[in-house]
């Protein structure tokens, strides 16, 4: 683990190894929150903001995250299914493009255990790491300017679902009816870091 | 149109003229980065602070946000304002006012700013703070995604909360200095500039890097770096704060203001200082700006 500044009160935690990466995340977030104003986590990085008022250095965080490893076995998270039927947009396209029948993309799709690595791009938008890498395709060489609410995506070495409707340049593959943002929810966020994810394959709604 | 279109609101001021952009800002929602929520809030958070300082507000109330001009808002109601930010001419009922200072207008008047010499955004804060819609516990408008109260346009009506006029006018509150048509920023270089040669970093300090048009409250492309980064250099998607100055591969800078998403897949190289960041919010497209960044 290395931790740089930039500046006084902004830092990146750079992780060598993903393992403690979401637990340390945790631990920054909720362990002692009044130090943080934010703390983002990245794919194998954490990105810190001191709160306004609070002066705390490079080597204060690497303390604090050297006991993460001590504490981080009894974790909490959920394991979730997302029921998917699979008609996206670019379902035919992507088994063409990975040289696979549409049959087997689905079937790749949801063989997989995905974990919500971390969340970004849009209000509750979940990376899901786990895709197998027959799938692994670059993004739309350019974007759709609207990606329906439920879109069941891929791109690269992720997985996602657009919790609401934004542009996006991942491939559709399918799309859900599960609700991924709640914002009057304690958490509005139904995926959080560390989450296992499957996807259900459903005929019709 | 927004959600306020209460027809007996009581005290309201009244869109006649809308500029490029108008919107309720606050000082934002911090916090949800995590989950993919822009802290958003006020562009240039110091002249933010300051109009609401100046009418005796706390600072984070609702006030406008001003895009460019010119703009034109009655007053159904007498309300204490001031106008903060961009350098523009400022009339309260056809008699001009100063900026950066707190002034009494009566119902019915107009107040209407002119577009601004230099800079991009004004704030106007009105004494109790505007009513706007609050979405996870900020009245500001988030224009990546849409969260928290609608841009407003012409014939919006916004309603003013309600509170006592009688206000003690502060003196000798400083306004952001530094707004022209050319910008010298300062902050620091960030952990990825290492992957980038000496020779192109070495030099940055001494370019006139130019705004594109490519300009919002998302963030501004700076053309004329020219980093140059280690050949396959790849980096995987990282959190984002406001003021953070990103490489993407076209050689360009990108610096994030308050709309900036929360996490992006090119290497941040550096970051500005918090007055540099507030006044990269009064930078227009084509307006020259020298990075001036520290190491750590």
């Amino acid at each position: 683990m290395k931790i740089y500044s930039i500046g006084p009160n902004a830092f990146i935690v750079d992780f060598d190894t993903s393992d403690l990466v979401i637990a340390s995340f945790k631990y920054l977030r909720m362990g002692i929150p009044h130090l943080f104003e934010e703390v983002i986590l990245g794919a194998d990085t954490i990105v810190i903001k001191a709160a306004e008022q609070v002066a705390i250095t490079s080597s204060a965080i690497a303390e604090m995250l050297n006991d993460v490893g001590a504490i981080a076995g009894g974790r909490d998270q959920k394991d979730i299914e997302i029921p998917t039927v699979y008609d996206g947009l670019d379902l035919d396209s992507t088994a063409a493009l990975a040289g696979l029948t549409v049959r087997e993309v689905i079937d790749l799709h949801c063989a997989a255990p995905y974990t919500v690595s971390f969340l970004g791009f849009a209000p509750g938008f979940a990376y899901l790491v786990g895709l197998h890498p027959s799938l692994e395709l670059p993004r739309l060489s350019s974007p759709r300017g609207l990606v329906p609410k439920g879109a069941v995506a891929i791109a690269e070495s992720y997985s996602a679902v657009y919790p609401n409707p934004s542009p996006g340049g991942w491939r559709l593959i399918g799309r859900t009816e599960l609700n991924l943002w709640d914002p009057s929810a304690p958490e509005p966020a139904l995926l959080q870091p560390g989450d296992r994810v499957r996807f259900v394959e459903r005929r019709i709604w | 149109m927004t959600e306020i279109q209460n027809n007996y609101l009581e005290n309201y001021l009244e869109i006649i003229t809308a500029p490029p952009q108008l919107l309720i800002e606050d000082l934002g929602r911090p916090g949800y980065s995590w989950m993919g929520v822009t802290p958003s809030g006020a562009c240039d958070q110091a002249s933010f602070r300051l109009a609401n300082r100046l009418v005796g507000n706390p600072q984070h109330l609702a006030a406008l946000e001003i895009l460019y001009g010119p703009c034109q808002i009655q007053f159904h109601s007498s309300a204490i304002i001031a106008v903060t930010g961009a350098i523009q001419s400022l009339t309260i009922a056809d008699r001009p006012c100063s900026f950066n200072y707190a002034h009494l207008v009566r119902r019915g008047d107009t107040v209407s700013l002119e577009v601004p010499q230099y800079g991009l955004r004004s704030y106007l804060a009105i004494k109790g703070g505007l009513y706007g819609e609050p979405y996870l516990g900020s009245s500001s408008s988030d224009t990546l995604s849409g969260l928290g109260p609608a841009p407003l346009s012409k014939g919006d009506r916004v309603a003013i909360q309600e509170t006592d006029l009688a206000v003690e006018i502060p003196f000798e509150l400083a306004a952001t200095d530094g707004i022209s048509d050319h910008f010298d920023l300062t902050g620091w270089w960030g952990p990825r500039s290492r992957h980038f040669t000496r020779n192109s970093i070495s030099k940055l300090a001494n370019r006139e890097l130019i705004a594109s048009k490519d300009a919002s409250r998302i963030g501004i492309r700076l053309s004329g770096a020219e980093l140059s980064p280690e050949p396959n250099l790849h980096v995987e998607p990282e959190g984002i704060l406001r003021g953070f100055l990103q490489a993407p591969p076209s050689g360009e800078l990108v610096l994030f203001l308050a709309d900036h998403p929360t996490t992006g897949g090119y290497p941040i190289v550096g970051a500005l200082d918090p007055r540099s960041t507030d006044l990269a919010a009064q930078i227009r497209p084509g307006d020259r700006v020298t990075l001036k960044l520290g190491d750590n």
